[in-house]
């Protein structure tokens, strides 16, 4: 296998994530997959952090498909998580505590998602979310602290309803 | 100088990340006026990083990705939703049922009806679709046949005899005899019998018309009535065909031309004529 395919092996499950917490949960890995048809097209051209700029094509990607549905789709629409169902402290099962996530996540704006799906949901650094957004350290922080609040109050404004 | 909330939240995440205790992380700072946000915003980023993997029905094989591959594609085609085909081909035979019955309704329609046109347009239809010169040719037939039969009934019905209706049947029965022409021996005779019964069907036709026709409708369809004993006559001297019918002996202006017919004159000129000899071309009044 040569480099290019040994990118992908490493890449394809951080890729498909991003896509799964960035678009409708139901495209993703199409979404996924187009990123790295685009990598392949345009690898010549690939300058500096390669990690950076495979997040900034699968970002575009994302947008593009956006564009293409014609406005911005809502995540609730297609909630539909599989997985363990085990009853959690407050009375409300793993699914459903996750699934408030979801949709609380999908109310904040694009660039607030797409901070904190790079930093928690990807795990990356500030710093490697500073170099793939093109903001500073600082700024990342500051808006992944102020995300997480926002968040946070999201979902104490949905259980009181 | 003081460490920004923001900062110190980030620290907390990577000592964290670096495998520490969260509760020990976080009471380092149950001192810090502004705790409470932290503590939200500390358990909201490690919600975060507890969701789970996103299901994954199949890895694609990377030789597709790179078009090496031609099993599979990789881009799954959007598939047309079933109720939308459904919702198509429900359309679709609904006008096809509709197309029908109007068609079907439109069969015994003359000029002047609501859905003649409908008729005389599927006829068209009909002809354009045919292949066969014979096929052709009976279809043609046929068609003038029925021109000569809605203009009985548009007479019989108290209207006005409608002449164009007898220029489309002198043009169907010349696309007949064109059709019959390119028949091998034994069919073109046929059909040129037949279409020799037809033209002095037609001259009875339109002899009957006339009859039953306005003094002031006469001129103009005399003109049709010597048209049609030109025809007859053509057909006897060109084809040798002489077909003889009862109403000859009642009325002896349908054994010959139309000349003698109530006085008047005939209306056919040497001309048209000399046309119907090269061809039996349809005739309009002068």
């Amino acid at each position: 296998m040569d480099a290019l395919g040994r990118v992908y092996e490493h890449y394809y499950p951080k890729i498909l994530k991003y896509m799964y917490y960035r678009s409708n949960r139901e495209n993703y890995e199409d979404l996924a997959a187009e990123t790295f048809r685009k990598v392949v097209r345009n690898i010549g051209s690939q300058e500096g952090n390669f990690e950076a700029w495979l997040y900034r094509i699968a970002e575009n990607t994302v947008k593009d498909f956006y564009k293409s549905k014609g406005s911005k789709l809502r995540l609730e629409e297609s909630v539909k998580v599989a997985g363990n169902v085990t009853e959690g402290e407050s009375g409300l099962t793993r699914t459903e505590m996750k699934m408030d996530i979801y949709g609380s996540l999908d109310k904040l704006n694009e660039e607030k998602r797409r901070i904190l799906t790079l930093r928690f949901i990807q795990g990356l650094s500030s710093e490697e979310v500073a170099g793939i957004t093109g903001k500073t350290p600082e700024a990342v922080r500051i808006m992944q602290f102020r995300s997480l609040i926002e968040l946070k109050k999201i979902m104490t404004e949905e259980k009181a309803t | 100088m003081k460490e920004s909330l923001e900062n110190i939240l980030d620290r907390c995440l990577d000592d964290i990340a670096r495998g520490g205790d969260p509760g020990k992380i976080l009471a380092e700072h149950r001192d810090h006026p502004e705790y409470e946000s932290l503590r939200d915003a500390l358990h909201m980023a490690m919600d975060l990083k507890d969701l789970p993997e996103p299901p994954v029905s199949k890895v694609p094989d990377f030789s597709i990705i790179t078009g090496t591959s031609g099993k599979e594609t990789l881009i799954r085609r959007k598939t047309i939703p079933f109720r939308l085909i459904t919702r198509i081909a429900a359309t679709f035979v609904l006008v096809f049922i509709l197309l029908m019955v109007t068609v079907q309704a439109s069969g015994s329609s003359i000029p002047g009806d609501l859905l003649y046109p409908v008729k005389r347009n599927y006829e068209k239809i009909r002809f354009a679709c045919m292949i066969g010169y014979r096929q052709r040719a009976e279809f043609k037939m046929a068609c003038s046949n029925l021109r000569l039969e809605e203009a009985l009934e548009s007479v019989k019905k108290g209207g006005k005899a409608d002449v164009t209706l007898f220029s489309s049947m002198f043009d169907d029965t010349r696309h007949a005899l064109d059709n019959a022409f390119s028949l091998p021996g034994k069919e073109r005779d046929e059909i040129i019998f037949r279409t020799a019964y037809l033209i002095r069907k037609q001259k009875e036709g339109v002899y009957q018309v006339y009859k039953e026709s306005s003094d002031s409708d006469k001129p103009v369809l005399a003109h049709y009535l010597c048209a049609c004993g030109k025809r007859d006559e053509l057909m006897g001297s060109t084809f040798g065909i002489k077909i003889s019918m009862p109403s000859d002996e009642s009325c002896s202006g349908m054994s010959e031309c139309c000349e003698c017919l109530e006085g008047r004159e005939c209306s056919v000129s040497a001309a048209e004529i000399a046309k119907m000899k090269k061809s039996i071309l349809p005739l309009s009044p002068k």
